[in-house]
């Protein structure tokens, strides 16, 4: 044998089926995400470092000009260079799923990097996270396409690189799996998963090799005082629940209102929105940029109750003008922001106020966070993992499924449109709801049979269980015009007919006349003469 | 990364080969731009840090707080930054904000001496004693930085000033014999130390210490002087007499030893214990001491204990005709006359008769309580003689 042969056996050992390579797909785009979160993270603090770090002093009325010229200059490479890189990250991320198998050019990651770098880290008050996510899958489908996926597995390899991407910004692997889990895609796979998970990890793990294991918050040790603080934590929850559908709508209004301006306006509204964080930033400087400085100073108990509640709603208007304004940005780290400064202003309240011994004011900040988070985002599994991953402490957990808890429902009740669905209508796209999609409760063969008034006999033939989903029940219903469906326990025994009249009354499709027009009258489940 | 670019591409090699050289690139881009960023925060971190170090020395602890805190945004792990913050917040009373700090320095570094020491004052400000305790425990016992080890020192001498305030003897004299262990050689804290022993009743161990101290510092007054009280606690009157007039000779403008001299002499004129005494100079002193009881007793409460006046002289007193019986005398009374009868009696057995005053004088003053309630003796050779007898 020569060595050729042997070298080509060898290569035909090693090649690996499509899983395992999107398995190992998945570690490299963690890996790539990673560094370049590194990156995006270390532009926007240089950024900021050049721009509103050496204007402090004697040069602080400059702020007021900084964020409007960052938002200008941002919106000028979005809108003249890099159009793709439009909108907020997750839809896009969603629609390369939905809609163009995967597919998401690869400027958008350069567009994305660039503007969002200069928006944010000149103090417009928005986040990076959003943006890292979109890169993540940016990042995924350029490799993608580079190693000639099939149609289905692309689909795939979008929610790979946008949980990398998220999970290396939040330096939170958890929660970067179970956001785009939870969010961005609605069904998955053990593969799906699998890669997922492995992205997450591998980028977390870049990450940390370059900008170190601190985590983004430096959280001081939480403990449950007494039993009546869960009261307190179960009132930011409602507090939470009716401030972010609040706040949503007024997004979706604000929005609604400048998207009826003329177009030329679209360039000069950040700038409008800019200015206006530079004019609050002039008092309140913390309200600037992501904002974790301020939100690591507030655990730190730097400010009292009533600064927390300043920074808090005046973070959530300066954020309503950048974000309404359509400046490049994310809305994970200002909603972390406003959730965990009004949580922290009613720990404060709580813990002046409140008969039982309370926790001090910063343990109710984490729990504000993730109540806002899943007030708006209405990922209410992210947002548990989330508060549970940035604080390390297992004693959170329990106000915070309480809390947030109580805000997902309360907000949904509302507001039943969750955010990202909302910026979808607003941008024009028809994107499913993940939320919907788990709403959505597929219908059973149970549901649409007759049932028999007494047990008979089977047949010999084809036959249905009362729990399989209708949708298999029509292609035997294309053989056969009724089917009998048999119990799980006793498969001997009929339980009930199935008819393609029955499914569609099951469905609500009216059929006028026939036969089935005339069964559609009468009550599936009522017994065939 | 040939093989697995290959495995990965599959037939596409080119593929794999590219990814591999970006990924390397990647790297190095990735490696070289943190690394600059990581020195530039460094920078930074430092610059803010020593402006805040100069504003603290100027007296703007405001100032240098926000310096402090600018600093630790380039470099949170620094726990000098940190400290310093912590330092300048405890003195500006922002105690939440300084507890916060320091429990992310405590989360990292628990057993550091300078951290609990930092805790227990801002605990003790906040008036959570028993708190402040533990760390300033915690802070003596833990370890210090290198050229850190003075404030170790000092770190106890709170402790045991906490201690006092909280009056838990006990526990004083434990830190007080920990500092005498390490304290250095300077003869006036270990002085300090002797008398705060003595205070707390731990005679022997200031008694060794002074001793110590005489030894090696035979000029030192303090030392003389301290040996001498502890002499007089423990009842050696006569060493006690002999280091008050060393004090005496090396300082004699001293009132408080001169007053404690002529303590430890009226307590040696009035000793009947003393060794080498005659059996009437036994008795004689014998009799003053129960005299002296009877009129502190009288003294102290004159409406309570009439009746020494009269049980003394037992004889002139006629009861009137037609009176009452009397009752039968209490055990108070009783001895207040055993004691009136022993001071008029002539007696022919003197060591006998100078004992049974010194009883009836010593079961006196114990009563005295009962005499005198909540009035502390004023004739306090006395006093020390009684003890000295009860022993």
């Amino acid at each position: 044998m020569t060595n050729a042969t042997k070298w080509r056996e060898w290569r035909h050992q090693l090649t690996l089926s499509e899983t395992q390579r999107f398995l190992l797909l998945a570690l490299l785009i963690g890996i790539f995400s990673g560094l370049l979160v590194v990156c995006f993270h270390i532009c926007i603090d240089w950024v900021s470092w050049s721009t509103l770090g050496a204007l402090s002093g004697r040069f602080r009325l400059v702020r007021l000009f900084v964020p409007a010229l960052g938002a200008t200059v941002a919106i000028l490479l979005v809108a003249k260079v890099f159009p793709r890189a439009q909108g907020s990250g997750v839809n896009q991320t969603k629609a390369a799923i939905y809609t163009s198998n995967g597919y998401v050019p690869s400027s958008t990651i350069v567009g994305k990097f660039l503007s969002c770098a200069i928006s944010i880290g000149m103090g417009n008050s928005l986040g990076p996270e959003d943006p890292s996510l979109q890169m993540g899958a940016g990042i995924a489908s350029r490799l993608g396409r580079l190693f000639s996926l099939e149609r289905s597995t692309m689909r795939l390899i979008a929610p790979v690189g946008a949980a990398a991407g998220i999970a290396a910004a939040f330096n939170t692997p958890i929660t970067g799996v179970l956001f785009v889990m939870e969010e961005v895609l609605a069904d998955w796979s053990a593969t799906t998963v699998g890669s997922i998970v492995l992205a997450a990890v591998s980028s977390v793990v870049t990450m940390r090799t370059f900008l170190g294991n601190a985590p983004l918050f430096r959280i001081p040790p939480f403990q449950l005082t007494h039993a009546s603080e869960l009261l307190i934590y179960a009132a930011i929850g409602v507090v939470g629940g009716l401030l972010s559908p609040l706040f949503l709508w007024s997004i979706r209004e604000t929005r609604k209102r400048l998207d009826e301006l003329p177009h030329w306006t679209r360039y000069g509204l950040p700038a409008v929105g800019g200015f206006l964080t530079g004019v609050v930033g002039l008092w309140f400087p913390q309200v600037m940029g992501a904002g974790y400085d301020a939100i690591n100073a507030a655990l730190h108990g730097q400010f009292t109750w009533q600064v927390l509640i300043y920074l808090g709603l005046l973070k959530l208007l300066v954020t309503l003008f950048c974000f309404t304004a359509g400046t490049p940005g994310g809305m994970f780290a200002p909603v972390l922001f406003i959730g965990g400064m009004l949580g922290g202003a009613f720990g404060g309240l709580a813990h002046n106020w409140w008969p039982f011994p309370a926790a001090s004011a910063e343990a109710y900040m984490m729990v504000g966070m993730g109540v806002f988070f899943a007030g708006i985002f209405r990922s209410p599994i992210t947002s548990i993992f989330l508060v549970f991953e940035l604080s390390a402490s297992y004693v959170i957990i329990l106000p915070v499924m309480i809390a947030n808890t109580t805000a997902y429902l309360l907000s949904r009740r509302i507001m039943p449109t969750p955010f990202f669905k909302m910026l979808a209508q607003l941008e024009g796209l028809a994107l499913p709801s993940a939320e919907e999609k788990r709403n959505f409760q597929p219908l059973h063969v149970e549901d649409a049979m007759h049932a028999v008034s007494s047990p008979m006999t089977s047949e010999p033939g084809m036959r249905l269980f009362p729990d399989e989903p209708l949708d298999a029940a029509l292609r035997l219903l294309a053989v056969r015009p009724r089917i009998q469906v048999v119990s799980r326990i006793h498969p001997d025994e009929v339980i009930g007919t199935l008819s393609l009249a029955d499914v569609h009354h099951a469905y609500g499709i009216q059929d006028e006349g026939g036969e089935s027009g005339d069964k559609l009258r009468q009550s599936p489940r009522s017994t065939p003469a | 990364m040939g093989s697995l670019s290959t495995v990965l591409a599959g037939n596409n090699f080119r593929a794999g080969v590219s990814v591999t050289a970006v990924l390397v690139v990647a790297f190095v881009v990735t490696g070289f731009l943190s690394s600059a960023y990581h020195r530039a925060g460094i920078a930074r971190g430092h610059r803010h840090y020593e402006i805040g170090q100069a504003l603290q020395r100027a007296g703007n602890l405001e100032g240098a707080a926000e310096e402090y805190r600018k600093a630790l945004l380039f470099l949170p792990d620094e726990p000098d930054y940190r400290f310093s913050l912590c330092v300048a917040l405890v003195e500006l009373g922002k105690l939440d904000e300084a507890q916060s700090h320091l429990q992310d320095l405590l989360a990292v570094d628990p057993t550091n001496g300078l951290f609990n020491l930092m805790m227990a004052r801002i605990d003790e400000r906040r008036h959570k004693t028993s708190q402040a305790i533990d760390d300033f425990q915690r802070a003596v016992y833990g370890y210090w930085p290198r050229g850190k080890l003075q404030q170790r020192h000092a770190a106890r001498w709170e402790l045991v000033s906490l201690l006092q305030q909280q009056n838990r003897p006990n526990a004083v004299i434990g830190e007080l014999l920990q500092l005498y262990a390490n304290a250095p050689d300077d003869p006036e804290e270990k002085s300090k130390i002797g008398f705060l022993l003595l205070h707390y009743g731990a005679t022997s161990d200031a008694l060794n210490l002074f001793r110590e101290l005489v030894r090696d510092h035979p000029r030192y007054v303090e030392a003389y002087h301290g040996l001498g009280q502890a002499q007089l606690n423990s009842g050696d009157y006569l060493s006690a007499r002999r280091d008050f007039q060393r004090a005496a000779h090396l300082d004699p403008s001293d009132h408080d030893n001169l007053k404690l001299l002529a303590l430890a002499n009226s307590v040696l004129e009035l000793d009947p214990s003393l060794p080498r005494l005659r059996a009437s100079a036994r008795l004689r002193r014998s009799h003053s001491i129960l005299a002296r009881v009877l009129r502190d007793l009288a003294a102290c409460n004159a409406a309570n204990v009439p009746q020494t006046a009269s049980v003394a002289k037992p004889a002139n007193n006629a009861e009137p005709a037609g009176s009452v019986a009397p009752s039968p005398p209490s055990p108070l009374q009783q001895q207040l006359n055993n004691a009136a009868t022993l001071l008029n009696a002539k007696p022919t057995d003197l060591d006998q008769a100078a004992l049974d005053m010194q009883d009836t004088a010593g079961q006196l003053w114990k009563d005295r309580s009962a005499f005198c309630p909540g009035k502390t003796p004023q004739d306090r050779p006395l006093e020390l003689v009684l003890s000295r007898i009860a022993q």
